[in-house]
């Protein structure tokens, strides 16, 4: 079964071939249109037109690389939610609208269980059950995942998403926004030991997690040491991103003990860091756990993702009907409540 | 009117917002402006306390997901434009729709290029770092309900 995955959740247009979920036959993600922040660094365009203007040629594009022709699509999954409402509405819709004029069944996929999936397009994929975590600008979120469908949700963040930090410690720092590729270069030059940020674990028995503390105590750092400041960049970077990663690596550790799972697959913008890769496998390893990451095209937004989980919602006849809408953020089971 | 605080740690910043929120008993616009960790999001999290919205609720920062929403006797709109480049990208997030909302209360983050579009608010806040960081708030009221709202203000 071929499926055309389609992803207009935020600021990424996508479109990919998967075959039987797995066999990525084509992953398009449309070169963001940057444009230069009155706030001093590059940002991505969000706008909805660019979804409009990205769209057919994103899909065009993933045919012709598949060498596939429009007929032998045999279903279509688009993200559903959550995201923002006037993009995720582009992608959605032109999603209804193929599957119907095509005769093809249509699935709306939960853009955060689309990150699950990405851990089951790589060689090497996590068994159930395992704890993935879903980490990137957007979302911090811990699952619990034993079967293709069961998603359970352990922890999240309160306030800002990992992702989200990074940004805005590099922007903090002068060094742009957004900035977690800047940061994870520029900790390599300095010593994470040199500046002591806090850990917030928040309750120890909580998944939750909580960065909105050390971006306030690196401003504080920054701003008391306004005159040296380029000197302690590279350590302000190391010393910040060993806090962050040192949380996270808790609590992974935990939910994977917590729940006697032996796996833990990493999601998301974030799973692209390779230090809290490298760091994450090394401490698993003390515990007998493994650690899985997909491709670095596959961590941040795709639709290889969606096409993969709406693969498994095709064969659960799992369908959308084309009276379905758009949500913004899950209602109940993810994202903004709590467990 | 015009009034200031100094709110001297996160736990003030979040009273502040609360304490708002609980004056608050009908359609609402507020502007929140102040530099990357100044405490708009803090503060907002106390405002949806004040607010009485369903403690069940995480209020995340909205800077990626641009708006979050959340339902109560008001629905609280959540919004932060910093990602958002130009007066033209505005529409395509649906602000417009909220802003015409009744039974709303929408707290904006990085709200310039609402102004910048002729967007008005009930009321303005400026938050600065202050001495031995803590923070200074400036509440800036227009309209009749933002004046009453204010008057009553006291921290």
């Amino acid at each position: 079964m071929i499926v055309l995955g389609i992803e207009s959740s935020c600021d990424e247009t996508a479109a990919a071939l998967v075959e039987n979920g797995n066999i990525i036959l084509s992953s398009v993600v449309a070169s963001q249109t940057a444009t230069h922040h009155k706030y001093g660094g590059v940002v991505p365009e969000i706008a909805s037109r660019m979804h409009i203007e990205a769209i057919v040629p994103v899909i065009d594009k993933a045919l012709l690389k598949a060498k596939l022709s429009i007929d032998q699509i045999d279903g279509v999954a688009a993200t559903r939610g959550p995201g923002l409402i006037g993009a995720l509405l582009i992608g959605f819709s032109f999603a209804k609208a193929f599957a119907y004029t095509r005769d093809i069944k249509l699935v709306g996929v939960n853009h955060l269980e689309g990150h699950i999936y990405s851990s089951f397009l790589s060689e090497n994929v996590p068994v159930f059950p395992f704890i993935s975590l879903v980490a990137s600008g957007g979302h911090t979120n811990i699952y619990y995942v034993d079967s293709y469908d069961s998603f359970e949700l352990m922890g999240q963040t309160r306030d800002d998403a990992v992702g989200e930090a990074f940004d805005k410690v590099s922007k903090m720092m002068g060094l742009g926004y957004p900035g977690g590729h800047v940061i994870e270069e520029l900790a390599k030059k300095g010593n994470s030991k040199n500046i002591n940020f806090p850990r917030s674990y928040l309750d120890k028995d909580s998944f939750d997690f909580s960065f909105s503390g050390i971006k306030s105590a690196v401003l504080r750092y920054i701003t008391e040491h306004k005159e040296n400041l380029d000197l302690l960049k590279s350590d302000i970077a190391a010393g910040f991103q060993a806090a962050v990663i040192d949380v996270l690596k808790t609590k992974l550790i935990n939910a994977c003990l917590d729940k006697q799972c032996t796996n833990i697959a990493i999601t998301g913008g974030v799973a692209a860091n390779q230090t809290f890769y490298e760091q994450l496998k090394k401490d698993a390893f003390k515990y007998g756990l493994k650690v899985f990451v997909p491709i670095k095209e596959l961590c941040g937004d795709n639709a290889a993702m969606i096409a993969a989980r709406g693969y498994r919602m095709l064969l659960n006849k799992n369908y959308s009907e084309f009276n379905h809408d758009v949500f913004s953020r899950n209602k109940i089971d993810s994202t903004g409540l709590k467990k | 009117m015009e009034k200031e605080f100094i709110l001297k740690t996160d736990k003030d910043t979040k009273k502040a917002g609360q304490k708002i929120g609980s004056l608050i008993s009908s359609k609402i616009c507020i502007f929140l402006s102040g530099d990357l960790g100044s405490g708009k999001t803090t503060f907002t999290q106390g405002l949806a306390k004040g607010l009485g919205i369903s403690e069940e609720y995480y209020i995340t920062s909205p800077t990626y997901s641009i708006i979050n929403e959340y339902p109560g006797a008001l629905t609280l709109y959540h919004i932060d434009l910093y990602r958002i480049a130009d007066v033209l990208d505005l529409d395509s997030t649906g602000i417009g729709e909220i802003m015409d909302q009744e039974n709303a209360v929408i707290a904006v983050e990085w709200p310039e290029l609402l102004i910048k579009d002729s967007y008005s608010c009930d009321l303005k806040i400026n938050f600065s770092l202050y001495e031995n960081f803590s923070r200074k708030i400036s509440i800036l009221a227009s309209g009749r309900m933002g004046s009453n709202l204010l008057e009553k203000l006291l921290l």
